[in-house]
């Protein structure tokens, strides 16, 4: 029964990326980005061929991890509240017929025991659970971020190590090649802008009175550094290399380049009517670029998804 | 024109010496940060050079000058309520967050950033008021027989807090990631970014400032009692409210623009008495100054703390840390009533204890078997039979014992408690205990690279076992008088759950890890855990057994208690320490916040138990009915996402318990 829902699952994905590839084809701009994790998992199937017919039974604990999984082929038999992967812009999209776990930190063990998958893919966070989930299949623990790590190296590393124990090392190798073509692509996009030298914040705006910052380590600023584009927030960044910060600490780069991704609904109106925003020298100079909402931690297709937004939004900055 | 000063000068020969050095040090913090981002030559560019300020000029114009403003002006706002709420409930400990009025608000806007996102940006102001008065009916409602007697307040606070936390807290876990906002403003930001926040909230304290001012008369008769206030022609009927509403709304104001910001309503009017403002007219007058310069020195030193910290640390979480201490210290300076003797106030018939035992006992057994056997699954509701016990029997017994036996301890030693201190409101939730508990898990998990069961169960049992200490050596001055050992429980929970507040308001990993740790995990039982809480629970059956004829004796008073023979400090001490481990070991297993150990005592005692033995036979059958029934909803309610069974529980018994203390 599970097994034909999950074949549904793949002809529904099937047709979805077709028809984001049509779309891609009359220019849309998202739907290269959909297409991107949708091409990925083609290309794994062609590339581990029988395999697919064995395509394990895998729960994934974490909603970056399941994109990686995702991104490599493979559709989990179960996620965490996979609404929420859906909430956070997670490409490529999940199948509706991904069974739900439960929470993220509290699992439904006995969901899980009937889930009877062969592996458990689970974050350093989940180590309380571990010994349990042991009991119901192999555990597997990825880290894509944690105190002293990069997050844009540690996600290369998971996504190979994901690849390894699902045997989709042709998968992952496609993966990389596609994202090295996609960051060739927005690095050629983006030579008029590194010509500038201006440094770049990559800002978050939470409410009308607090930023999230992407610092360095983060996926995002990672992914800034491949491009050869500096990082105008050198402040401290929590593990996911998010900062939160005052408007008032944007002011140390006066010649800084503004990319805000993801305003929420509201606080865009909400900023324009601050004196401190109107008199930050990005925004009286017109140096702001908006993007589309992203997840702030992904994988591989979250950094490819960011660096062609990046190269969109900034293809026009030329001072 | 001059008669204030004058009196207060009378009232106060060294009024002036408190507030000039709070004044002095504000100034040197305020020097130090405002140096730090701008040379003083550039100072007077801030305010004369208009629109032709050079940068750092206009971010000192737009963002740290409006955030001293809005310090000063909120801690004088929380200060001013603090004065009113405790003049009015003539309770030295009342203020915003003990009365639970900071909780209620706090409730009210997440609800309102889950189900109406657009509504917070707009409303916010509306929507932390009607949280904030809801939440004061609450307390209200529950202490109006009991003429708001300072204990008591401070109880009902507290239990509203815990309400509104465990509702705010099933809301996280479920909406989690849409609460980002809400995080920050519950951590109490002073951050600005122009001076719309100062405009907005500066006239609307100037007018409830006006409006207390003019209550000044009728508020001050507030320090007689009641019967003599009426007879001096004053209507309390009208004043209370009014007052009462003025403070309410004050503390909504303060809320909504800048979050929540704890015991500044506490220290501003303490420091204004300690400095010689007896007098309600001069605390009015005083204790708002005092207050803004706390606030404003607690900002500024936040801001001042080197990197990491200063950029992470909300205001309202530091000033938070600060508050622990100072509402331990003024414990000493409180005066507190001697337990009273049980009076006869609620003489219910005694009844043989045979059958109601029998008829509980039928039901938990009844409970014990449906949590086994009929639960959601995947294909639905499902009863399990036996050719496929073997698969879930592992996820389901362990869980079961342990909420069992959780139930069971802190019923137990809900009923000890409230036995030993007379006060039909202790609870081992406001022990401190369970607060030290969680602490002692933050830590672990903080610590810990790799966070495992046991390590969070030592974590928590060391955390449980300081608290403890520390509570004995408080109470020994007292002579372990209960009411001064509850209240330094509710210190402890109140600093618990600030330090908690900041872990989490940071959103990092570690808040989404600690969330759901924090309200108990009856989820993490594993055979070996559920072993242990089973021995723990037949050990506590056999010493509450034995313990029995002191809980019989120590309601009667300390007097009758050593007439007897039996040596009242050193019982207390005993029963405190024997309740202070149960509740440890409960913690671990279904959170600092439940009910139970409240309801389980109350509840056999209306059933017609009041004597120590049946009473606790009793509380401690409907303790384990109650955490049995409240792990089965736990895990079934909304399937496949799991509750803690505390949470739960605590919804059950919220409802019930204020009906209860309302009558």
């Amino acid at each position: 029964m599970t097994e034909r829902l999950r074949f549904s699952g793949r002809r529904r994905l099937a047709l979805a990326g077709l028809g984001a590839a049509a779309l891609a084809a009359s220019g849309a701009p998202f739907a290269r980005e959909a297409a991107a994790g949708l091409d990925a998992r083609s290309d794994a199937r062609a590339a581990a061929g029988a395999a697919v017919a064995s395509n394990p039974r895998v729960v994934v604990l974490d909603w970056p991890l399941t994109e990686v999984v995702l991104s490599l082929g493979v559709i989990p038999a179960g996620v965490s509240r996979p609404t929420w992967y859906a909430k956070l812009d997670g490409v490529p999209p999940l199948p509706s017929s991904v069974v739900d776990t439960g929470l993220l930190y509290q699992p439904n063990f006995e969901v899980l025991e009937s889930l009877k998958p062969e592996l458990i893919v689970i974050t350093p966070w989940h180590a309380p659970l571990r010994a349990l989930l042991e009991r119901i299949a192999p555990t597997l623990t990825v880290q894509l971020f944690g105190p002293g790590i990069d997050v844009y190296p540690a996600v290369h590393a998971a996504t190979r190590k994901l690849a390894g124990a699902l045997g989709r090392e042709a998968a992952a190798n496609a993966l990389f090649a596609r994202a090295d073509a996609a960051l060739a692509d927005a690095s050629a996009r983006l030579a008029a802008f590194r010509a500038t030298g201006r440094p770049l914040y990559l800002l978050r705006p939470i409410d009308d009175r607090h930023i999230a910052v992407f610092g360095k380590n983060s996926l995002f600023g990672g992914v800034l550094g491949a491009l050869g584009i500096d990082n105008a927030w050198q402040g401290m960044a929590d593990p996911q290399g998010m900062s939160e910060a005052d408007l008032g600490a944007l002011a140390a780069h006066t010649d800084a380049q503004v990319v805000t991704i993801g305003v929420p609904p509201g606080v865009a109106a909400q900023l324009a009517r601050s004196p401190l925003w109107g008199a930050l020298p990005f925004v009286r100079q017109n140096r702001v670029q908006h993007i589309g909402p992203l997840p702030a931690l992904g994988g591989v297709v979250a950094s490819m998804r960011f660096a062609d937004s990046l190269a969109n939004a900034l293809q026009g900055v030329t001072t | 024109m001059n008669r204030p000063t004058a009196t207060v000068a009378f009232a106060a020969p060294r009024a002036w010496r408190l507030p000039a050095l709070l004044l002095m040090l504000a100034a040197w913090l305020v020097y130090h940060t405002l140096s730090a981002r701008l040379p003083v030559a550039q100072w007077p560019g801030v305010v004369l050079s208009g629109a032709d300020a050079t940068l750092p000029q206009l971010v000192v114009r737009y963002g740290w000058l409006p955030r001293v403003a809005i310090a000063l002006i909120a801690g004088a706002a929380l200060s001013l309520a603090g004065v009113v709420f405790q003049q009015v409930l003539r309770n030295p400990l009342a203020e915003p967050l003990t009365l639970g009025v900071s909780a209620g608000a706090y409730l009210a806007l997440t609800i309102a950033a889950v189900v109406a996102p657009a509504l917070v940006a707009d409303m916010r102001f509306t929507v932390a008021l009607t949280g904030a008065a809801l939440a004061m009916l609450a307390t209200m409602a529950m202490t109006w027989r009991k003429g708001f007697a300072a204990v008591s307040i401070v109880l009902a606070g507290m239990i509203v807090n815990l309400y509104c936390g465990a509702l705010s807290v099933l809301l996280t876990i479920v909406f989690e990631r849409s609460l980002t906002s809400v995080f920050i403003w519950g951590g109490g930001s002073l951050v600005q970014n122009g001076w719309a926040g100062v405009v907005w909230l500066l006239p609307r304290v100037l007018a409830c400032g006006a409006a207390a001012a003019l209550l000044v008369r009728p508020l001050t008769l507030f320090s007689l009692d009641d019967g003599s206030a009426s007879q001096l022609g004053m209507s309390l009927a009208w004043t209370r409210p009014v007052a009462l509403a003025i403070a309410v709304i004050l503390s909504a104001f303060v809320a909504s623009a800048v979050g929540v910001i704890g015991f500044i309503g506490l220290g501003g009017p303490v420091l204004a008495r300690l400095m010689g403002a007896r007098r309600l007219r001069d605390q009015l007058l005083w204790a708002p100054l005092v207050g803004a310069l706390l606030l404003a020195i607690a900002d500024q030193a936040v801001q001042s703390l080197p990197g990491v910290l200063g950029e992470l640390l909300p205001t309202g979480a530091a000033v938070a840390l600060c508050g622990g201490p100072l509402l331990l210290w003024m414990l000493r300076r409180l005066h507190v009533d001697a337990p009273r003797p049980a009076s006869a106030e609620r003489a219910a018939p005694r009844r043989a204890l045979r059958v109601p035992v029998l008829l509980l006992g039928g039901l938990l057994v009844a409970a014990v078997v449906i949590s086994l056997c009929f639960s959601v699954t995947m294909q639905g509701w499902q009863w399990t039979d036996a050719q496929h016990w073997s698969d879930v029997w592992f996820w389901r017994v362990p869980r079961l014992t342990a909420s069992l036996g959780a139930g069971v301890m802190v019923a137990l030693a809900g009923t000890i408690l409230q036995r030993v201190t007379g006060n039909p409101m202790a609870s081992p939730d406001l022990l401190g205990v369970s607060g030290g508990a969680m602490l002692g898990m933050l830590v672990a998990a903080v610590v810990a690279t790799e966070p495992s069961t046991p390590v969070l169960l030592a974590g928590s049992a060391a955390g449980a076992l300081i608290c403890l200490l520390t509570i004995v050596t408080l109470g020994r001055r007292s002579g372990f008088a209960p009411e001064h050992v509850l209240l330094a429980g509710i210190a402890i929970s109140a600093f618990a759950q600030a330090v908690i507040m900041l872990a989490t308001a940071s959103g990092g990993a570690y808040a989404n890890l600690l969330r759901p740790l924090q309200y108990g995990s009856t989820y993490l039982i594993v055979p070996a855990t559920a072993i242990a809480v089973g021995v723990c629970t037949v050990a506590a059956v056999l010493v509450a057994y034995l313990g029995a004829r002191w809980l019989e004796i120590l309601p009667l008073g300390a007097n009758v208690a050593d007439a007897l023979g039996v040596g009242a400090q050193r019982a207390r001490l005993l029963l405190l320490a024997v309740a202070a481990i149960l509740t440890a070991g409960a913690t671990v297993v279904i959170g600092p916040m439940s009910f139970v150990g409240l309801m389980a005592p109350h509840l056999a005692r209306l059933l017609g138990f009041p004597r120590a033995r049946s009473q606790m036979l009793v509380a401690a059958l409907i303790g384990g009915l109650l955490m049995v029934l409240s792990d089965w909803l736990g895990r079934n309610m909304i399937f496949p996402q799991q509750m803690p069974a505390g949470v739960i529980a605590t919804l059950l018994g919220g409802p019930y318990l204020m009906w209860l203390l309302r009558r």
